[in-house]
């Protein structure tokens, strides 16, 4: 008792006894546990700090099974399972959002996979990634793009609204197996692939897309592309080029396409119409109609002088050159007539090029 | 003495008065004390030690860069950087034979390791239209690395821009590799880390799918060899674009200088490109199976430069006008695009 005393200091404000410890020896054991404790602490603490990222990643996923398992169906009242309709709609006549397409899209028991997915411009690249800029450099402005399933069996329809028949046709003509045939339906133009069908309706590109060659694919192709040659019709099938190669020279769909820029390899050449023509479809006929008679006169001036380097001309003058290749031996004429610019490449003579241009020339409107 | 009894205080306790000096001593400690906090509290945002943050800005989590690592296996001697293997009755036999040369699937991965296995599953495509990679080939790889190499972990991962849900559920990569034994990692917003990559160009620090990375120790791209719109074909180097976050959409505007920024990015222990459903056009989402070459070639290889490059030429059949992107991933140090002497062919 006489050794606690003398630790006492009389004159301090909070007296520490409460907190004293009594006794004045504390054992080797017990240093040797504490020692031991705090050791282990420091220990935990640094495995702790070691293995911070040291994780399994997949503990981050929580599946759907071990969600139910752990959650708790508290059903105090079921409500009966009732279609979605918009408000304000008549009751009963609620459907599925199809967007563009009529209900015949999910005719012969298909279902539509999730919604119908709309894209815009600036959004396109979320689907399509990397194929984008081939269909914005055409004039893009929609994508649909539905989802279909039937016991198992995926298609897909895809409908890219380009805006203008030309840009539809340039993107079609780009993509299009030159070794199929294109067949005629209505305002649809198509060839069939294994698995659907891809082809243009007026301004609108599509692809049916099936995820096996089978019969219940083809049928649903058939099907689909009824449902595309529904759609209503744009003003923009009707381009004068157009009909001057499909209808004045009778040329087959298939043999006509569209450029948007670069054409002939050209920066400064674009809008152009192609049409192949002739034996074995050698001769390529080209069209394009511009603002004003002068943009035409620049553009013939600035084409004849760029095709100089490698052609020979044979006649020129102010609104007609006809040239030869120095070795490939073939020939390249321009005209302008108007707000026209029409030639054509790659005639395998002289004689053929001529006869070529004057037919072309008669059915310029 | 009961507890009544017992006193409260010791009975040998005198109160301790408080000197003036004590006294002038603790109440500067919590003048000191209580100013301190006071001052840190009520400080403006640029004044010293000041915890005020009107904007927000400092309570960000602040993201350190993250910083791939070398996942490459140092080869043998005498054996080639690119294996060719044709025919075959299947995949499985096809990659056997591709590997071997190589030193097999146990030279590049050991018994407990956790691989990382990267497929092409940009699009919600079914396989037969080329645009993604093959299920089988994948399926076996998966087998493989679990029963002959006998690893940990197989994952599979790649980020589409597309809901990976869907892409890897209809390009059937998902049931393949998951009834091998995979473990499919589909990417969410918590799934990525900002990335630092030396000596790239572009994506110098830019988010990538990081958890499928995590303790990581081997990494095989597995890629499909097709046409693309924009950088003239997608192989090898080019799907690790697949692992990038972030608007990448933007990097279409330079695809050649980010495919070689990829090569630095991602440095594989292997890659394989599968030559058995090669799109020669309308690349990379492809639509058409008349757009699809049937094939019967595998490729595996350590430099993924002579890997593109000898694809380029034999499977898309392009001849030697090689991609900008290979001579910029050379320029870069990823490999080398000559690949000649350096191809052994094999042939079931």
């Amino acid at each position: 008792m006489a050794s606690v005393s003398r630790k006492y200091h009389p004159d301090r404000v909070l007296n520490p006894i409460r907190r004293r410890i009594f006794r004045t020896h504390i054992t080797r054991t017990e240093n040797f546990v504490a020692a031991g404790l705090v050791l282990v602490i420091v220990l935990a603490g640094a495995w702790v700090l070691a293995q911070r990222d040291n994780y399994d990643p997949g503990e981050r996923d929580i599946s759907i099974e071990a969600l139910r398992e752990g959650s708790i169906a508290q059903l105090p009242y079921e409500a009966p399972l009732v279609r979605w309709r918009e408000p304000g709609s008549v009751a009963g006549a609620a459907g599925p959002d199809l967007g563009p397409f009529s209900s015949s899209l999910l005719a012969g028991g298909w279902q539509l996979e999730g919604r119908i997915e709309s894209y815009d411009a600036s959004n396109l690249y979320e689907k399509i990634n990397g194929q984008a800029e081939q269909y914005l450099k055409f004039g893009f402005e929609q994508l649909h793009w539905a989802n279909l399933e039937q016991n198992g069996v995926l298609m897909t329809l895809e409908l890219y609204d380009q805006s203008e028949f030309r840009n539809a046709l340039g993107v079609f003509a780009s993509q299009r197996d030159a070794t199929q045939s294109v067949a005629n339906r209505g305002p649809l133009y198509f060839y069939r692939t294994s698995v659907g069908a891809i082809g243009l309706a007026g301004a609108r590109f599509f692809k049916i897309t099936g995820s096996e060659s089978s019969e219940v694919v083809s049928g649903k192709t058939d099907q689909l592309l009824d449902v595309l040659g529904e759609l209503p019709r744009d003003a923009a099938g009707s381009d004068a080029p157009f009909n001057v190669l499909a209808d004045g020279l009778g040329l087959p769909f298939e043999d006509i396409s569209y450029e948007k820029e670069n054409a002939l390899q050209y920066d400064f050449f674009g809008d152009v119409w192609f049409g192949m023509t002739g034996e074995h479809r050698a001769t390529r006929v080209f069209i394009h109609r511009a603002e004003t008679p002068d943009e035409v006169s620049n553009l013939f001036d600035q084409l004849v002088a760029e095709q100089e380097y490698e052609y020979t001309p044979v006649e020129k003058s102010e609104a007609r050159a006809l040239m030869k290749h120095e070795f490939l031996d073939t020939f390249f004429a321009v005209a302008r007539r108007d707000d026209w610019l029409y030639g054509l490449d790659g005639a395998p003579d002289q004689a053929t090029a001529v006869r070529t241009m004057t037919r072309l020339e008669k059915e310029l409107p | 003495m009961s507890k009544k009894d017992k006193p409260v205080q010791r009975p040998d306790y005198v109160k301790a008065p408080l000197s003036r000096r004590q006294f002038g001593t603790r109440i500067a400690a919590v003048l000191g004390i209580g100013g301190g906090a006071a001052y840190l509290a009520g400080a403006p945002a640029g004044w010293p030690l000041s915890m005020k943050d009107p904007t927000g800005l400092r309570s960000m989590p602040v993201h350190t860069p993250v910083q791939l690592g070398d996942y490459r296996v140092a080869k043998a001697a005498g054996v080639p950087d690119v294996v060719v293997a044709r025919g075959g009755v299947d995949a499985e036999t096809r990659l056997r034979m591709a590997l071997e040369p190589l030193g097999g699937i146990t030279h590049f991965v050991q018994p407990g390791e956790i691989v990382l296995v990267k497929p092409n599953v940009a699009f919600d495509r079914s396989p037969n239209l080329g645009a993604t990679s093959q299920p089988e080939l994948l399926s076996v790889l998966v087998r493989m690395l679990l029963v002959d190499a006998r690893v940990q972990e197989v994952r599979i991962a790649d980020n589409p821009i597309e809901s990976p849900a869907d892409c890897f559920a209809k390009s059937g990569i998902r049931r393949a590799v998951e009834q091998a034994g995979g473990r499919v990692y589909l990417p969410d917003s918590n799934a990525f880390k900002v990335l630092h990559t030396p000596g790239a160009k572009l994506i110098e620090q830019w988010p990538i799918f990081h958890r499928p990375l995590t303790n990581v120790d081997k990494v095989i791209g597995v890629a499909p060899v097709k046409d693309h719109n924009l950088c003239h074909a997608s192989m090898g180097m080019k799907n690790w674009y697949g692992l990038l976050g972030g608007r990448r959409n933007q990097f279409h505007q330079d695809i050649h200088e980010i495919v070689s920024d990829l090569s630095l990015m991602m440095r594989p222990t292997l890659t394989i490109l599968d030559g058995s459903q090669i799109l020669m056009k309308n690349g990379p989402t492809g639509g058409d199976p008349s757009d699809v070459k049937p094939g019967d070639a595998i490729v595996c290889g350590v430099d993924p430069v002579a890997l593109d490059a000898w694809a380029f030429e034999h499977l898309l059949e392009r001849g030697q006008y090689y991609p900008r992107y290979l001579a910029l991933a050379e320029q870069k140090g990823s490999g080398e695009v000559a690949w000649t002497g350096r191809v052994r062919e094999v042939r079931a």
